[in-house]
């Protein structure tokens, strides 16, 4: 803390402290006054009350005495009979009229205590006899208050005045009795407390139970003691309320003016703040005296602190001017002094110390900057002795990485660590490039091989130089070293397929190629197998080469494998210990192999189909260049075993081809026959439907001219039965006789019309059915014909509202069949009936025929919704239908086509008629060939 | 910077200080305002408790405690006494009151007898016949005016009279009693003069406005209380509209809230004032209500009663 601070302090505390207790104590002072200023107004306001209360019961109490002494009074108390209703009212008005509001009733009672006359009709006749107000005035002679108080039969209290009525002689006559509403007692309590707001009143009875209350408070009850304000007020708190007690002088009351504790003291509360305010601004005064005090004793320290300060950051310029008290300028005028000469010396330090930092500075960047660039180098930077061994005495860290040892290693013993890892005939191939470069003392390149910690073989390149000594013979060698074993992998692997397994194929491929990888890749095993089964459940080996050259053919379940977890893996590489993956891969353990990197071989669609592995027996590392050569062969070797496949798949087609051949040719020609029996069937069922329909039509066209005849016959047998009773009574009149006659004439006509109609029917259904069923030839008219079978239609026809038109001459005669003619005009009606007109709509059907050189073309046309372009073409095909399922058979047209083409030896075709209808032209010849000599359709 | 603190925490403790010394803010300033009401038995009253019992004075910042008085006298006694802050009543009962505190100030009107308040004769009297009418009114209110009406439209009003003070909860006894032979009442107290067998002979549908029910209060509650006192009218006339729309469904209410008898809050012979009646009759040059106010002005006087400026009555309008 500084110094100007801790004087403030101080003197804030020195002075404020007296203060701050002469100004608390004040304000007890002032507090206390406020409480008993507030006790007062409370005691005053009760005081004043009961006074008020007293006086108002003394002139209530005055004024039923003079009342009482009216003389109507004793008046109405002395009347025998009915009083007089105009003294009465007089008399009521008179004491009423003196508070309308609050004098409730107004009675005359008897010397028995029965009222006499009443105000309050209903009261008349009562008995008020033990009613304590009619007693103790009897018993005194003197005015008397009672209540507020209850009567029996009453609902609600009452506050009773009664005085003695006497006579002019004194003698007492009754008494009179007035109820006021006791709320009275209110209104004198509230128009006293007007001049006080906030305060409440309550009129107490002498157990202090609340008789009256006026206020937010008046009301309540309040637990008070009975002792308490007996002889005069008394102020006291109960519960949240500062109270003030008072007697009520001549009466049994107390009257308390309460006010709630919190508005009691809020002057106090105020006093409060006030002192408060008063305290907090003596305080800033005080402090800001105390600041400023502060300021002028410790400013000269607080310079000097600030110069000292300055110093020891290193800034020694002097102060412009020192002010204040002599001693102090002194003072600072000797540490400027001071500050001089250590300004200078300083000065001189600084500069030499700022010299000897460059310089250590550029040293270590220097260092730091060769060892960057070595350690950054991606190859190994080494420096050796000229000697046997060439023994090193420098390492870079990145020896470890070409090596698997560390530099310190490699250096430690005799330093012959790194040449020892090079086979001895590499070292023997190196030592003449070395000597050679020796002798002309300079740079010289080598490409040779070190055992790696892993136990392979790595390729490093390495180019050195020599570094004379000082008597002028090769002292030193550095030189770089980098590991190029990808490079070389990569060119063997090159070479390999160059040299020798680009060319092959099949088995020899996957051969020569198993054996290169087990050279390149210098490991113990590699296998490429085919799975077998679908999905694959074993491996077959199509080339197993090992690192003594031999090859087997091996097949195994992949079941717990690694090949057998490349067929879900699709890759897999496991550098170590791949016996304990695989633990029930007993040829695995059995042949200590260690590392499986394995491809799975997939075909153009994806399937699985073969495996490309390498296995060795000692570990291997991540990432290396088998794993990336075995991605480069993946797809060459995927190819070539597909293509295996695919040969192998090719000849085995061929070998059963014939087979297959021969064995589909059954299976058709037994479908044809299995085909044509149904549509045999099928065919006839048409025909039987045809049949039935004919005798269907038949029956229904012969019921109505048998009917008619049947019914003609009934009546004629009537009439004969009704002439023979006139003819046997003797009563036959000339008319009667007529009238049978003409009846039996028109009766006899009528039944041969039917049954000659009956008879053509007969005829004509007779021809066409033993046409139909016999397919006899005959010569026969096509125009007759045709209306034979529009005979036979007939039902059919007139229960739809379209028309047939016949347009075919008379004489048109063809030596024919003419069943199948019939069944050809029937099909094609039924047709248009079934397939051509929209329901509701009258369709026309028109049929002509013209004679040709060969015979006659018959025409058959309908102005229906004809048939769509796309099928027209398959009309007369079997089982054609635009209706299935909803009655088309599909067979019509075809029994059509077959009937015309065969038995009819002539022609049917159907002509393009546009959107609308259509039309069939036949052409029949006159004469139809034998049977067995239809035409071919 | 130390120094900085120091002297700004002091500050703080002493703004602190003051603020913890600001006196109190008045207690209930800004809370529910609670109004103490009292009023007759008589269903003109009741919008009050449906505004109550629907939260329409809570939403105005009102809590009404409605207490119904059964005399009359006692109730204007107490509301003199200052133990209401509202007191609902007849207008003419309140003239004699207004005589004596010339501060009380008309809030409302809240309906209009029309044939609830009615005139019995004894069952077995006919008051034409009657050598002496005994009468049995109320004569500190409306009462005596109302009867007078009946003798005029009886033809009886060259009569010769006595006028008794009955309250109406006592005339159906003082009739069966043989103390009176006509005497004026209104429901609930005419069901029980009239299942005596007392014949009703007149009602206020016969005597227009003559009957009209007002609430007052001190001056003092409308000058410091302006904008509740207008809520107060406002939440009013929203639960007699709501009432009004459907009679049914709001009696119902109210005497479920009131716990009365089924029947009670009927409001046969009643017509309730509505926001609209009130401005048509509370003001105005002259409001409505003067002529009706003057009546009984005019009937107090001739009693001998001064009844004081009734027109100091209107002022102070806090209708919405």
């Amino acid at each position: 803390m500084k110094a100007r601070t801790r004087v403030a302090i101080a003197i804030l505390a020195f002075a404020a402290l007296p203060l701050i207790l002469v100004n608390g104590s004040s304000y007890v002072e002032r507090r206390a006054d406020a409480a008993r200023s507030a006790d007062l107004v409370l005691a005053g306001n009760a005081d004043e009350l009961a006074a008020l209360l007293a006086a108002t019961r003394s002139r209530w109490l005055e004024s039923v005495r003079a009342d009482a002494r009216l003389p109507s009074a004793d008046a109405l108390l002395s009347t025998e009979g009915p009083p007089d209703p105009v003294q009465l009212s007089r008399f009521f008005a008179a004491i009423g009229s003196r508070d309308t509001v609050n004098i409730n009733a107004v009675g005359l009672l008897g010397l028995d205590g029965r009222v006499v006359e009443d105000s309050r009709a209903v009261n008349r006749g009562r008995d008020e006899s033990l009613a304590p107000w009619f007693l103790r005035a009897m018993a005194t002679g003197q005015p008397q208050m009672v209540g507020p108080y209850t009567a029996p039969g009453d609902a609600v209290p009452g506050l009773f005045f009664t005085a003695v009525v006497r006579d002019a002689a004194e003698e007492r006559r009754g008494v009179l009795r007035v109820r006021m509403e006791p709320s009275v007692l209110g209104q004198v309590m509230a128009s006293a407390l007007v001049a006080t707001p906030g305060l409440s009143a309550t009129l107490l009875d002498p157990e202090g139970r609340v008789l009256i209350g006026v206020g937010t408070l008046g009301e309540r009850a309040m637990a008070i003691g009975n002792d308490v304000a007996r002889e005069s007020a008394e102020v006291l708190t109960i519960g949240d309320e500062r109270v003030a007690v008072a007697p009520v002088a001549n009466a049994p009351w107390r009257v308390a003016v309460r006010q709630p504790a919190a508005a009691w003291s809020a002057p106090q509360g105020t006093l409060k703040r006030d002192w408060l305010l008063e305290t907090v601004l003596l305080l800033a005064l005080l402090l800001g005296a105390s600041l400023l005090l502060g300021r002028r004793i410790a400013a000269p320290l607080s310079r000097f602190s600030a110069v000292a300060g300055r110093m020891a950051e290193g800034d020694f310029s002097p102060v412009p001017r020192w002010s204040g008290a002599e001693e102090a300028r002194q003072l600072g005028t000797a540490l400027d002094g001071l500050a001089t000469q250590l300004r200078e010396t300083i000065g001189s330090l600084s500069r030499e110390l700022a010299q000897r930092r460059e310089a250590e500075e550029a040293l270590r960047a220097s260092r730091e900057e060769y060892l960057a660039l070595v350690e950054q180098l991606p190859g190994a930077v080494y420096r050796c002795a000229n000697r046997d061994g060439w023994p090193m005495d420098y390492l870079s860290p990145q020896v470890e990485s070409i090596t698997g040892y560390t530099a310190e290693a490699l250096l430690a013993g005799d330093a012959q660590g790194y040449t020892r890892l090079m086979p001895a005939e590499d070292v023997a191939a190196i030592g003449p490039v070395v000597d050679e470069a020796l002798r002309a003392q300079g740079r010289f390149e080598l490409r040779y091989r070190i055992r790696h910690r892993d136990g392979r073989l790595r390729w490093v390149w390495e180019l050195g130089s020599v570094h004379p000594s000082a008597d002028g013979g090769a002292g030193r060698l550095t030189g770089v070293l980098f590991d190029i074993t990808e490079k070389e992998t990569a060119n063997q692997a090159m070479g390999l397929l160059r040299g020798g397994v680009e060319d092959r194929v099949g088995g020899d491929f996957f051969e020569a190629l198993a054996a290169g990888l087990v050279r390149v890749l210098d490991v113990d095993t590699v296998l490429i197998g085919r799975f077998r089964g679908a999905p694959p459940s074993s491996l077959c080996s199509l080339a197993l080469a090992h690192r003594d050259g031999r090859s087997e053919r091996i097949e195994f379940g992949l079941t717990g494998t690694p090949s057998g977890a490349l067929v879900e893996a699709g890759a897999l590489e496991v550098v170590d210990d791949v016996h304990r993956r695989f633990p029930d891969d007993v040829d695995l353990q059995r042949r200590g192999l260690r590392a499986y990197l394995g491809r799975r071989l997939d075909d153009r669609h994806g399937r699985p189909i073969g495996v490309l592995a390498v296995l060795n027996g000692g570990a291997m590392q991540p990432g290396s260049a088998a794993a990336r050569l075995l991605d480069l062969f993946q797809a060459r070797v995927a190819a070539e075993l597909e293509r295996v496949i695919a040969a192998e798949a090719l000849q085995h087609l061929a070998e059963t081809l014939e087979n297959r051949v021969a064995e589909r040719t059954r299976e058709l020609e037994a479908a044809n026959a299995s085909l044509s029996r149904a549509m045999e069937q099928l065919v006839q069922r048409e025909k039987l439907a045809s049949l039935g329909s004919l005798v269907a039509g038949v029956a229904h066209e012969l019921n109505t001219p048998i009917g008619n005849a049947l019914t003609v016959s009934t009546a004629l047998n009537d009439i004969h039965r009704q002439f023979a009773g006139e003819l046997g009574s003797g009563q036959l009149k000339r008319s009667a006789l007529e009238r049978f006659v003409q009846e039996n004439t028109e009766a006899t006509q009528l039944i041969e019309r039917n049954l000659q109609r009956a008879a053509t029917l007969i005829s004509h259904f007779k021809q066409v059915a033993v046409d139909q069923a016999s397919m006899r030839r005959r010569t026969f008219d096509v125009a007759e014909l045709v209306v034979e079978v529009l005979s036979t239609l007939s039902p059919t026809l007139r229960r739809a509202p379209h028309q047939v038109q016949v347009d075919i001459p008379p004489g048109l005669c063809l030596e024919s069949y003419p069943g199948p003619l019939e069944q050809v005009i029937t099909n094609l009606i039924e047709n248009s009936l079934v397939h051509a007109f929209e329901p509701g709509r009258t369709g026309h059907i028109r049929l002509s025929a013209e004679a040709t050189d060969a015979g006659i073309r018959l025409r058959y046309e309908d102005d229906g919704r004809g048939i769509p372009v796309d099928v027209r073409h398959r009309v007369f095909d079997p089982f054609f239908t635009t209706r299935l399922g909803q009655g088309g058979s599909g067979l019509g047209l075809y029994l059509v086509y077959n009937l015309v083409h065969g038995r009819l030896g002539g022609s049917i075709r159907l002509l393009d008629g546009g959107t609308t209808g259509v039309c069939f032209v036949m052409e029949l010849p006159a004469v139809a060939p034998a049977a067995g000599e239809e035409t071919d359709g | 910077m130390k120094r900085r603190a120091l002297l700004g925490g002091m500050a703080a403790a002493a703004g602190l200080g003051l603020l913890g010394c600001r006196p109190e803010a008045p207690s209930g300033a800004t809370g529910a305002l609670a109004l103490r009401m009292v009023c007759d038995p008589w269903a003109g009253y009741y919008p009050a408790a449906l505004a109550e019992v629907d939260g329409d004075f809570a939403r105005e910042g009102l809590t009404v405690s409605m207490e119904r008085s059964t005399s009359t006298d006692r109730m204007l006694a107490e509301f003199f006494a200052g133990r209401f802050d509202l007191m609902c009543a007849s207008l003419g009962d309140m003239i004699p009151i207004a005589a004596r505190d010339p501060t009380l100030r008309i809030v409302l009107t809240s309906d209009e007898s029309a044939g609830a308040d009615m005139v019995f004769r004894r069952r077995d009297v006919d008051p034409a016949a009657v050598a002496r009418l005994r009468i049995g009114t109320d004569l500190n209110g409306f009462g005596e005016l109302f009867m007078r009406d009946y003798l005029a439209h009886a033809g009886l009003a060259e009569r010769d009279v006595q006028w008794l003070h009955v309250d109406a909860g006592d005339v159906a006894a003082a009739l069966d009693a043989g103390q009176i032979d006509v005497g004026n009442c209104w429901e609930p107290f005419a069901s029980a003069a009239l299942a005596a067998g007392h014949v009703k002979v007149f009602d206020s549908a016969q005597t227009p406005a003559l009957v009209t029910q007002v609430a007052v209060c001190q001056r003092r509650l409308l000058v410091e209380e302006r904008e509740r006192m207008r809520g107060f009218c406002r939440a009013w006339f929203a639960a007699t509209d709501r009432w009004l729309a459907d009679v049914p469904a709001g009696a119902a209410r109210i005497e479920a809230a009131l716990r009365l008898p089924a029947g009670e809050a009927s409001l046969a012979g009643i017509r309730l004032h509505t926001l609209d009646d009130n401005r048509r009759l509370l003001t105005g040059t002259p409001p409505g209500l003067a002529p009706v106010l003057q009546r009984y002005a005019e009937f107090h006087a001739r009693r001998g009663e001064a009844p004081g400026d009734l027109g100091a009555l209107f002022e102070d309008a806090v209708l919405p």
